[in-house]
């Protein structure tokens, strides 16, 4: 009797959690198909008007796939080289853990505006590449997201024996850096791909940087949907959704990669 | 020359630290099965360690097969390992896992999966090739370590505690079965353990190690007949270890040197004085009995010293709390120390 309650219990508040999540979603697609949306607790009139008109510009498209190229772009880089990192740190100077830990906490005090005009002061008259925009645009989305994943990261390196682990793969003729790469990254692959998806949404998301250090020259989503609340709410609420379900397409693809990969691996 | 050789070998980990290896020199004849075995802190997974060229040494040299390792990294020194908690490669399967060193080798995928499978057979785990080590069961995950450290072929064997993480049962199965698979390949082995008997039970020859130092080395049977100080005589086997005054009291007689150690099987108990032939007898009282399966041990008390001593187990002759009985021994059948 009393676990009938529990459940019930549970089944109500994750319910309400999901109405509580979903709830802007739902209003943003609603609004976005609204033709006359007053008085009423629903929409007046339905209309396919708006994203029809998204759909016929090619800049539409051009914004979308410059969005998700430099999310990958930045998101792969800042991985990559945080992956480095970690390896130097963690087999050869573990001492520097700290203060790695501190230095890559520093981009959470600091704001969009400041870093993206320090940095357009720092590089703007530089040598090529570093004066180049786009360059200077993907490091500034790297140092952004750069404490969160690196938390998911480490902590995921937690939850492995790194250390034996390798002290086995090098007994066992391996280099050390190979054995990062093949045996300690599969292990705290869904913590990277968590990690990923954060920083992916957060790259996705921004507009102050894009808009400071990038202006009209590279022209993203956020700065589609930017112009497209100028004009009206229905067409920018047209663009949230669709860059809402890029987002979701985005995390469904990473985690059935994810999951193809664990089979796959079981398979060889 | 034997195959194993370390030099007056020395671990610090700074100039001023304190030693946790202290100039210690040891030899291993090729196909034999060492065991090193002290108390926790002793350094006795240091020196497998540093064998294996994880860890460096201060001082000193280690050779393996009459070649100077001493400078050697652990991938080059051609050693297999197996350490306390498996560490198994957790995104590969039992198959993988022991195919690994063989990957890494670059040797052909044919002769790999050949002797992948032939290996998972000679640890009876044919059958659990696909599955992750998550699946496997301690025992097993343990004998999957063990077949990824033999199959590359090592010169020299290292087992870190492997089976100290292991319920009692299995743990004298797999005691058998690493015997076993050691002797089938002959290769040189040391076994780091802190339970002296399953160093007893498993060895060619024990090192018994005490805070960085060697403290003595011999046969199983040597080191537990003939302990050469109170450290080992109280470490290795169940021994009455008695100063002078406490063995007068027991014996009758009085000892030149320090200690005496009565092993509990040399120790015999009589009813009656009449039966008694041995030359040291002593009145006492039977404190507690623990019957140990085969053997019953008693703890007696005999003129206020306590005595530990072990029979076979007899149906027909047993004594009981609160009895009182003859305990004698033979002088020469004790050990005396001098520290």
């Amino acid at each position: 009797m009393k676990n009938r309650k529990r459940n019930w219990f549970a089944y109500l508040f994750v319910t309400l959690l999901l109405v509580f999540l979903l709830m802007p979603i739902i209003a943003i697609s609603l609004y976005s198909i609204s033709k006359s949306w007053t008085t009423q607790i629903l929409p007046e009139e339905f209309t396919f008007d708006y994203y029809g008109e998204l759909f016929s510009m090619p800049d539409f498209f051009l914004a979308i796939v410059r969005s998700i190229g430099i999310s990958l772009l930045s998101v792969g880089l800042c991985i990559g080289i945080l992956l480095l990192a970690l390896y130097v740190v963690l087999v050869y100077k573990p001492g520097w853990e700290k203060m790695l830990s501190i230095t890559v906490t520093i981009p959470y005090a600091i704001s969009g505006v400041i870093l993206a005009t320090s940095l357009l002061s720092l590089y703007a008259g530089g040598p090529w590449p570093l004066s180049n925009r786009l360059v200077m645009l993907t490091f500034a989305y790297c140092i952004v997201i750069l404490p969160y994943v690196y938390q998911g990261i480490r902590n995921s390196l937690y939850a492995v024996n790194v250390h034996q682990l390798l002290e086995v793969a090098e007994i066992l003729h391996c280099k050390k850096l190979r054995a990062f790469f093949t045996i300690i990254v599969p292990n705290i692959f869904s913590g990277i791909t968590i990690s990923a998806l954060l920083a992916i949404a957060i790259v996705f998301g921004d507009f102050v940087l894009v808009k400071t250090i990038a202006g009209t020259s590279f022209f993203t989503l956020q700065y589609y949907l930017f112009n497209a609340m100028l004009k009206s709410g229905t067409r920018g609420g047209a663009v949230v959704f669709v860059a809402f379900l890029i987002t979701l397409s985005i995390a469904f693809l990473a985690f059935n990669l994810q999951e193809k990969g664990s089979k796959h691996r079981a398979q060889l | 020359m034997s195959f194993i050789a370390a030099e007056n070998v020395t671990k610090q980990y700074s100039v001023n630290g304190p030693k946790i290896l202290d100039n210690i020199s040891l030899t291993i004849d090729k196909g034999e099965f060492v065991t090193l075995v002290g108390s926790s802190g002793c350094g006795k997974t240091t020196l497998l360690r540093c064998i294996a060229g994880l860890n460096d040494i201060s001082s000193g040299k280690i050779y393996i097969d009459a070649k100077d390792c001493t400078t050697l990294t652990a991938g080059e020194r051609n050693v297999g390992m197996v350490f306390q908690q498996y560490s198994l490669f957790p995104n590969m399967t039992a198959a993988q896992n022991v195919a690994f060193g063989l990957r890494m080798q670059h040797v052909d995928k044919n002769i790999i999966r050949e002797k992948t499978r032939e290996m998972l057979d000679i640890v009876q785990l044919g059958d659990k090739g696909d599955s992750y080590p998550s699946q496997l069961s301690g025992g097993q995950q343990q004998r999957v370590a063990l077949a990824r450290a033999i199959i590359t072929e090592p010169t020299v064997l290292l087992l870190d505690e492997p089976l100290s993480a292991i319920d009692a049962k299995v743990r004298k199965m797999l005691q058998e079965e690493i015997r076993r698979i050691q002797r089938k390949f002959n290769i040189t082995t040391i076994f780091v353990t802190h339970d002296q008997h399953e160093a007893m039970v498993m060895s060619d020859k024990i090192f018994l190690m005490d805070r960085g130092i060697i403290e003595q080395e011999g046969s199983p049977d040597h080191v537990y007949t003939h302990p050469v100080s109170f450290f080992a005589a109280t470490f290795i086997g169940d021994n009455n270890v008695l100063d002078a005054a406490s063995f007068a009291a027991v014996s009758g007689g009085n000892i030149l040197e320090k200690y005496a150690v009565l092993r509990p099987e040399i120790i015999h108990l009589y009813k009656e004085r009449g039966d008694i032939q041995e030359d040291c007898v002593a009145k006492a009282v039977v404190e507690d009995v623990i019957i140990n399966g085969t053997t019953i041990r008693y703890l007696l008390n005999c003129s206020g010293v306590s005595l530990n001593v072990s029979v076979l187990y007899s149906a027909s002759l047993q004594f009981r709390i609160g009895e009182e009985l003859y305990a004698a021994f033979r002088r020469e059948d004790c050990v005396f120390l001098e520290r």
